[in-house]
């Protein structure tokens, strides 16, 4: 109860008032005045006091209603008054902020808590707009929950971020509706920062686990009751599925291989069972297609929604394992390198300048043990650097590959070539420092000078052949460098000559012993070097086994001990002579010495070759030239030949002008005559002579006798026979049978012989002539009983040009023409031409010719 | 009338020029050779030798050069007799073979005795 029904009540009294006293009048005035007809005025009294009772009645009621409403009422607001205290009390105490607003949005009431987050008393809330002391705006926020309750007539909720107080707040508003109409709300303002705040680390959280296992390479799954209960796209994506075919479908063991699902049977069991909490391990899965692929799994047992399960990560270490393996190897390979390769290196930990590593070259090379060598410090140990003045991590210098010394255990340097390369591995500088032994690249320069110097001997040979045609100079000079350059105590060239090898030229020798050696085929050094075809390196010549027959007693009488051979060879592979070099001292002669010595041997067939073929080159030149000296002397010759019959007749002549004796005269004319008869003879003879030598001699064959043409040549010769007190014997026997001849030319070589025969006789001599016949041929000799002709000269008479030298003697066959056409013309008949002589006692010039078969 | 040796291989040679010599009345002795040349002087003493130079053996020149080297007869004078016309011959036989005159073949009877006649004249004075 309260005053508004007390309002009510009131009013609800007036009304009674009105209606009963109405009531009252109308019933006394329809009684008297309708029913009994009396008149207003007449009951007017009555009236009025019925009135009055009326009114009095109900007013007197009423009052008391009142009164005894009111004491309710009072007791009521009493209560109520208490009761509000206790709402108010309980409102303060509630940690929401809570505030009843009006219709209007006017706060009414508020709490404590609403007091404390607005940092305001609740006298300073209540009474003013709401969004007014909880915005702070002058009009209400857009989405306001109370006046969006106002509308739904519901209650309302809205999270909001407050920027005046930097919290976020939740604002709950409920309408407080009256006859269907809202008459105001309560508002619940709840600081909700904290679970803001937690919500959203917990949404982190969430989202991060669903980036570590959504997006993460590594397979994530959760087993539980032998089947996948959850699987993240990698896990799927490893064994070829989508996470849809795998979750709740398969079991681990599904994706395992044969071979290997006992083994994850076991330790699957082992955690749901809580015997081990967590496993690490490596098994073979088998994909969705079939192929193998090596897994690691690392898994821990947990309770998922209250049972027992694993969640646990996998790993595909297939192509690991075989990176791992690839990588082992190029370790390996590297290592290998390292290990092996013949420059040293060294690497050095650039802060403190200890040595990390240094491979065998490097430790051969400093010479200590490997354990001593690293864990050193590099300064005064390795390098004479001292420490503070490292060139590279000190002095900020580069090294590379630049002259340095390297100090060796025992305090000696060697000279090395050396280069520094920083390098950084794992966030750490290292110095890698290789080096070579310069030494070695002395050597090697110093084998290089050799090859140049043997580059220069074999120039020089090539110029010395030209230069020097002399083949002894030219060999004597290719033994001074072969000792040269083979560095060795002697060198001989012997020389090949049919079946015996025999010294030739040779330095360094002492004696003469081997000199005087003649290898035969098969035997010795250098018939072996001759039959290999190669150099032979022989380290003690007195106790090779290869040798058959050599000679030992010259080699030991000369000191020599080892030796090495190189066969001499023409370009058509015959074997022209032998280079040897030798040592008095017990020597393996090496590699590059046989290699300078057969390139020596190269040049020196060359040089053989060439001075041989110059050689016959001059022979040939000299053959000329003394061809075109006799055909000057035969010029003088001939000239002199002519020119003797020609004084024989112009002396005769003029003798016979002045001679009167007719025996005399006639004497004279005959000698005149011979003369002219031999001058015809040397010219015809040298028409014939340069006829033949254009072409072949033409003859017109026919039978002659012998018997017949012999005595016609002797005629013409009579009238000189006797001039020179000659005689002549003719011995052709008269069976002799006709030759096949021509008549002509027979007679030429019977005149000429015979002319021969009469020149070269002593006065008072003996010519004879001879034929007979002799195995199917005639043999013909006509003997001289002259001077006679030197053996050595025998076959030269009959050469063309044929003669001794004309301005010391007189020529033994004249003009030399006479026997040369002799010897053409019998040789065109098919005969045969020589001579026979004893000096001193006379000349037999012996032909043939063949006879006519009878 | 001088005594002159006469070399030649030639016997007609040799006879012409006998006959011619002996027309101008000089006796003449004949060698063949050079061998038979030296063999005679050993015998005799001529009053000029005439003498060839080719011919079997030593030539007219090295003969010369003996004769004249030596010391028994030396002083006799000697003609070569050639039909070498080159200057050269006729050098060799005055340098050489130290001659005292040369006659070219073939010859003039009136230049062989005149020549002859000369030398005899020379080498008597």
């Amino acid at each position: 109860m309260n005053e508004m029904e007390i309002n009510i009540l009131r009013k609800v009294k007036w009304i009674l008032l009105a209606i009963l006293f109405s009531l009252s009048l109308g019933f006394e005035y329809t009684r008297h005045v309708v029913m009994e007809g009396r008149s207003l005025s007449s009951i007017l009294p009555s009236m009025v006091f019925f009135g009055i009772i009326i009114i009095s009645l109900v007013l007197g009621t009423f009052s008391k209603i009142e009164s005894l409403m009111r004491e309710i009422l009072h007791s009521k607001e009493e209560l109520k008054w208490a009761q509000e205290q206790w709402w108010q009390q309980t409102f303060d105490s509630m940690d929401e902020g809570v505030f009843i607003s009006d219709a209007d949005l006017t706060i009414v009431r508020a709490n404590r808590a609403l007091g404390r987050l607005l940092n305001a008393s609740i006298e300073e809330l209540v009474g003013r707009k709401c969004y007014e002391v909880v915005h702070n705006t002058k009009e209400p926020i857009e989405n306001c929950p109370l006046l969006k309750s106002k509308k739904s007539m519901k209650a309302e909720y809205l999270e909001y971020y407050e920027p005046n107080l930097g919290r976020w707040l939740s604002v709950s508003s409920w309408p407080i509706m009256k006859d269907d109409k809202m008459t105001g709300s309560v508002q619940v303002i709840k600081d909700i920062t904290e679970l803001k705040k937690a919500e959203e680390s917990l949404r982190e959280s969430e989202e991060r686990f669903r980036m570590v296992t959504e997006k993460s390479l590594a397979g994530v799954y959760i087993i539980q009751d032998g089947k996948f209960r959850y699987v993240n796209p990698a896990l799927a994506e490893i064994f070829g599925y989508t996470p849809d075919e795998i979750i709740d479908k398969l079991g681990p063991l599904d994706l395992t291989h044969p071979d290997d699902r006992p083994l994850v049977a076991e330790n699957i069991r082992k955690r749901m069972h809580g015997e081990v909490e967590s496993i690490q391990y490596t098994f073979q899965g088998i994909k969705k297609d079939g192929t193998p692929i090596i897994c690691e799994a690392l898994g821990r047992h947990v309770d998922y929604h209250g049972r027992s399960a694993i969640i646990g990560t996998l790993l595909d270490i297939t192509d690991r394992k075989r990176l791992e393996e690839a990588l082992k190897s190029s370790e390996k390979r590297l290592k290998t390198i390292f290990e092996s390769i013949p420059t040293g290196i060294v690497i050095i930990d650039a802060e403190s300048h200890r040595i990390m590593d240094a491979n065998p070259t490097a430790v051969k090379m400093i010479d200590a043990p490997r354990e001593r060598i690293i864990g050193s410090i590099c300064h005064q140990f390795i390098c004479p650097a001292e420490r503070g003045k490292c060139p590279i991590t000190d002095l900020g210098k580069t090294v590379d590959h630049s002259e340095r010394v390297l100090l060796k255990a025992d305090g000696q340097s060697i000279p090395i070539l050396k280069t520094v390369i920083p390098i950084v591995l794992d966030d750490r500088k290292y110095l890698v420092e290789s080096f070579v032994d310069i030494e070695k690249q002395k050597q090697l320069e110093e084998s290089l000078k050799r090859s140049l110097e043997e580059l220069k001997a074999i120039s020089e040979i090539d110029r010395n052949i030209i230069e020097s045609p002399d083949l002894s100079t030219m060999l004597k000079f290719i033994v001074e460098k072969a000792r040269k350059l083979t560095g060795s105590d002697a060198a001989i060239y012997s020389f090949v000559e049919d079946d015996v090898i025999v010294h030739h030229t040779s330095v360094g020798i002492r004696t003469k012993a081997l000199e005087k050696i003649r290898l035969k085929r098969g035997t010795g050094l250098g018939w072996l070097a001759i039959q290999k075809n190669k150099p032979i390196v022989v380290e003690d010549f007195f106790t090779d086994k290869r040798l058959k027959d050599a000679p030992y007693d010259a080699v030991r009488e000369e000191g020599l001990v080892s030796f090495l051979a190189v066969p001499v060879t023409s370009r058509g592979g015959d074997p022209l002579g032998i280079l040897y070099v030798a040592n008095r001292r017990k020597t393996k002669f090496t590699k590059q010495q046989q290699r300078a010595l057969t390139t020596l041997a190269v040049q020196t067939a060359v040089a053989v070759e060439h001075a041989k073929l110059l050689e016959e080159t001059k022979k040939a030149y000299e053959e000329l030239k003394s061809l075109d000296k006799m055909k000057s002397n035969i010029i003088s010759n001939v000239s002199h030949e002519l020119r003797t019959p020609i004084t024989i007749v112009k002396g005769a002549l003029e003798l016979v002008r002045f001679e009167e004796d007719p025996a005399e005269r006639n004497r004279l004319l005959k000698i005149a005559l011979n003369a002219l008869r031999r001058q015809d003879r040397i010219v015809e003879n040298l028409v014939e002579a340069a006829r033949m030598e254009k072409a072949e001699i033409k003859l017109s064959l026919e039978d002659v006798n012998l018997a017949h043409i012999v005595p016609l040549v002797v005629g013409e010769i009579k009238p000189i026979l006797a001039m020179r007190d000659l005689k002549i014997e003719l011995d052709v026997s008269e069976d002799l049978p006709p030759v096949k001849a021509d008549y002509e030319q027979l007679m030429r070589v019977f005149r000429n012989l015979l002319d021969n025969a009469v020149k070269f006789n002593r006065e008072g001599g003996r010519i004879v002539v001879s034929a007979r016949k002799r195995d199917g041929e005639v043999l013909v000799c006509v003997s001289d009983t002259g001077i006679g002709i030197p053996r050595g000269e025998l076959e030269r008479v009959f050469d063309r040009f044929y003669q001794v030298d004309s301005s010391t003697s007189r020529p033994y066959g004249g003009m030399g023409m006479g026997l040369a056409v002799a010897k053409e013309i019998v040789e065109a008949h098919g005969g045969r031409i020589w001579a026979e002589s004893r000096p001193g006692e006379g000349s037999k010039f012996y032909f043939t010719l063949p006879a006519k078969r009878s | 009338m001088a005594n002159i040796l006469l070399v030649d291989d030639e016997p007609e040679i040799r006879f012409l020029a006998r006959k011619m010599l002996e027309n101008a009345g000089h006796t003449v002795v004949e060698a063949e050779d050079g061998e038979e040349c030296l063999e005679l002087l050993k015998s005799s003493r001529p009053d000029l030798i005439l003498m060839d130079v080719r011919m079997p053996g030593d030539n007219g020149w090295e003969i010369c050069r003996k004769i004249k080297k030596n010391r028994k007869t030396r002083l006799i004078p000697v003609v070569m007799f050639t039909v070498r016309t080159s200057p050269e011959s006729v050098e060799k036989s005055k340098r050489y073979a130290l001659a005292d005159g040369h006659i070219n073949k073939p010859f003039d009877k009136e230049e062989l005795v005149a020549v002859v006649e000369d030398v005899l004249r020379k080498s008597k004075a």
